[in-house]
């Protein structure tokens, strides 16, 4: 802490915090208890190195097996801590706000009451540095021209001194900076005029756009050239710049923003750039990883639902999911790749449909053929006695870039893995669709995708924002009764739900790999076992169907990992159904509901295991 | 562009691209990768082969066929990867083969003509007559400078 304080305080130091990565040379004070806890590791790692060679050289797989999962663990051990020693706190951007935010409201004759939270919270060293001038920009613009002056504010009945609030907070694995202001709001009325003035958008476009829509305008380059849009509203010189830094960063830029209420700007950023948990898929042959900030969930369309759920609006490509609509794009589309599918035996074919190269027209129809297609394949393959396959099944990775949710559609899916960021050549920094390169366990390389670059290669929208504010009402009005369930199946028609909260993870596991020592059931997960139970050992509900790949649902017990058997997953749902708590209740059955047609019974995960 | 040492005599790495023979200064080359596992960056300009993993750094793999405008190869057994180092960063050439490392006199290295076996000189600082064949002396600042016959990023 107190480091922060002199490097804040000293000018020179300060001047090369705010050139970011120009500091690289500098120095960084570290907490003696890191360092120790540092030193303790290597120590650690040594003896285990000796365990490692020392096993090798005796052949002794049991005793190479238990070294290699204490290398796993000091390694994980060890980059946590040495990740502890880059993190620094956001004071150390935030204390320089209030001097700033004093000096321009006594030269712009304005009253600013600047509140800081969350200063404690910490970000790697080198997103601090990068963020100072971001941040600075928004406060001077907020106190600039989003605070009224005392006399304008009293007329429209707003107390004085003016409230901005400063807030760094965590939630989802990001770090969210909020700088909120009580001033004038940004008119997007306006915006739209000056848009029109400048011919950067039709009538038609800017009346489709929705109020958010326009306010984002702020952040294009043509606005912050624009002199005069600052005049108007108040808003927009440099905000591209800061897009730009943040967006650099991994991070998004949010505005909310009501005329007369105030503006509260909102910036997501990760903990970290260095190391990043993420998706690996398959498109094409090749893999790629999806950082897993940007990840929402996935959806895989089985075969005969694809014609049903992937629909057309505008031409381009959706999905409904749960009443929303979400634009989709396929991946071998997004990077140009030749399309291939896998044939019935598993091979790679070229498609021989036809390939588009017009990125416009791509869409149209594209989906309807394929629906087409596996309607085909679905009847030959039901003529072929009834083997069902995985073949045309869609993957759809949902993601989040920034203020918009969509789907990638990809080949096939396979683990998560923490990465190691890598930068790419200058050849390939110009490429959007790529945020970097990373080396896969196996040594090959493979580039990580930027979601919010390739959202804006496809010029991708929301569908309609007005859909998404109807949804976001309903929930609203249901209030706090609706509930996120996971439906899952156990014996051939037995559904039962569980609390998606709960759930740390599930896992397609292959029957053959359960073991069952001492009658207990267990599964090597993670280089450790994890204890597996069947929901028919507690409740008198019908027995497993015997399915090659079950699925094991593991979540937190008593502080470590349990799984609970189950044949198959129906569905992941937002309900606000009422649980009937009476009739069907029994050990590991706490009631049951109608969802989805069926009698679905809510599972009781705490009383199924039992350790 | 650097100078070797001697300047009586220069060291030159001999490789072939399609059936033009190269010659790189062999200062300017790091090492030369035989084990090419390349990763295909799509959406990246044609010439960009893809990336690879070089003991841990991510490097570009320029294919010189495409750069050269000739059709590009399926990668064979016979395939390398040079690696050069260009303002301070890393990449990878990907040749059809190596045939040999020379030692030749600058005297008798002749600057381009300007059109040098269909293709145009830009990248080629001047060419050296042998007994048998006619080699080219690649300019690898210019062939790897990104600012080429407006072969940009597809999306950019």
């Amino acid at each position: 802490m107190m480091a922060e304080k002199v490097k804040s305080d000293n000018p020179n130091t300060q001047e090369l915090v705010s050139k970011g990565q120009s500091s690289a040379g500098g120095s960084l004070r570290v907490n003696i208890t890191v360092l120790d806890e540092l030193m303790t590791l290597a120590g650690e790692l040594v003896l285990t190195r000796n365990q490692l060679i020392q096993s090798i050289g005796s052949r002794d797989l049991d005793q190479i097996d238990k070294a290699s999962q204490r290398v796993d663990l000091v390694t994980s051990e060890l980059q946590t801590s040495i990740m502890n020693t880059r993190m620094q706190p956001v004071g150390t951007v935030f204390n320089k706000f209030k001097r700033i935010v004093h000096d321009m409201s006594q030269d712009l004759k304005k009253e600013v009451d600047l509140s800081i939270e969350g200063e404690d919270v910490e970000l790697d060293k080198t997103i601090i540095e990068s963020i100072s001038d971001p941040m600075t920009h928004l406060i001077r613009n907020c106190v600039d021209h989003g605070i009224e002056l005392p006399g304008v504010r009293e007329q429209a009945g707003k107390s004085n001194p003016a409230q901005v609030l400063i807030k760094a907070y965590h939630e989802a694995g990001q770090v969210i900076i909020d700088v909120k202001d009580d001033g004038q709001g940004i008119d997007p009325q306006r915006i739209a005029a000056k848009a029109l003035e400048r011919n950067m958008f039709s009538e038609k476009e800017l009346s489709e756009m929705s109020e958010s829509e326009l306010i984002k305008l702020i952040l294009t380059p043509g606005f912050s050239l624009a002199k005069a849009v600052t005049d108007i509203s108040g808003r927009g010189v440099g905000m591209d710049v800061v897009n730009n830094n943040i967006t650099r960063l991994g991070g998004t830029i949010d505005i909310d923003s009501h005329v007369g209420v105030g503006t509260t700007i909102r910036v997501k950023l990760p903990l970290t750039l260095a190391i990043i948990p993420s998706l690996i898929v398959v498109a094409g042959n090749e893999r790629f990883t999806i950082p897993q900030v940007n990840l929402v969930e996935l959806v895989r369309v089985p075969p005969e639902h694809v014609k049903t759920r992937i629909e057309k609006v505008d031409s381009a490509s959706v999905i409904r999911l749960r009443d929303e609509l979400l634009p989709i794009l396929k991946l071998n589309d997004v990077l140009g790749m030749p399309r291939i599918y896998k044939d019935a035996a598993g091979q790679f074919r070229e498609d021989k449909r036809e390939i588009i190269h017009d990125r416009r027209s791509r869409s149209v129809d594209e989906f309807d053929n394929d629906a087409e297609m596996d309607q085909l394949e679905n009847e030959k393959r039901e003529l072929d006695g009834r083997r069902s396959s995985s073949l045309s099944a869609v993957n759809i990775i949902v993601v989040n870039a920034g203020d918009l949710n969509y789907g990638i559609v990809v080949d096939e899916l396979l683990d998560s893995e923490e990465i190691v960021v890598k930068p790419l050549g200058y050849h390939l920094r110009d490429v959007r669709a790529y945020a970097g390169a990373t080396i896969l366990g196996d040594g090959r390389s493979a580039l990580i995708l930027d979601i919010v670059g390739m959202s804006k290669i496809m010029s991708l929208k929301a569908v309609k924002d007005h859909a998404r504010d109807k949804i976001i009402s309903r929930k609203i009005e249901s209030g706090q009764h609706t509930q996120s369930l996971l439906i899952v199946r156990n014996a051939a028609e037995e559904y039962f739900a569980l609390p998606l909260g709960m759930i740390s993870r599930i896992e397609k596991i292959r029957s053959r790999d359960i073991e069952s020592p001492g009658g207990q059931l267990s599964i090597k997960y993670r280089g450790a076992s994890l204890l597996l139970f069947r929901i028919e050992d507690t409740a008198r509900v019908g027995a497993m169907e015997a399915v090659e790949t079950p699925y094991v649902i593991v979540f937190q017990k008593d502080g470590r990992e349990v799984g609970i058997l189950i044949s198959g997953i129906v569905d992941a749902i937002d309900t606000d159904v009422e649980i009937d708590d009476k009739t069907f209740i029994q050990p590991g059955i706490l009631g049951a509901a109608r969802i989805m047609e069926q009698t679905t019974m809510m599972l009781d995960l705490d009383a199924l295991v039992s350790i | 562009m650097k100078k070797t040492q001697d300047r009586t005599t220069q060291e030159l790495t001999i490789f072939q691209v399609a059936d033009i023979s190269c010659g790189l200064n062999t200062s300017d080359v790091q090492e030369i990768n035989k084990h090419i596992d390349i990763t295909k960056a799509y959406g990246a300009p044609d010439y960009v082969r893809g990336i690879i993993n070089l003991r841990g750094e991510i490097v570009t793999v320029i294919d010189l066929r495409q750069k050269f405008g000739i059709e590009m190869e399926e990668i064979n057994e016979n395939m390398r990867v040079v690696i050069v180092q260009n303002q301070g960063e890393n990449m990878g050439l990907l040749v059809d083969r190596i045939d040999d490392i020379i030692t030749a006199d600058p005297k008798l290295i002749e600057p381009p003509p300007s059109n040098v076996s269909g293709v145009t000189g830009e990248y080629f600082t001047g060419v050296l007559k042998t007994d048998d064949a006619l080699i080219t002396i690649l300019d690898i600042h210019n062939l790897l400078s990104q600012k080429s016959e407006g072969q940009t990023a597809r999306y950019s």
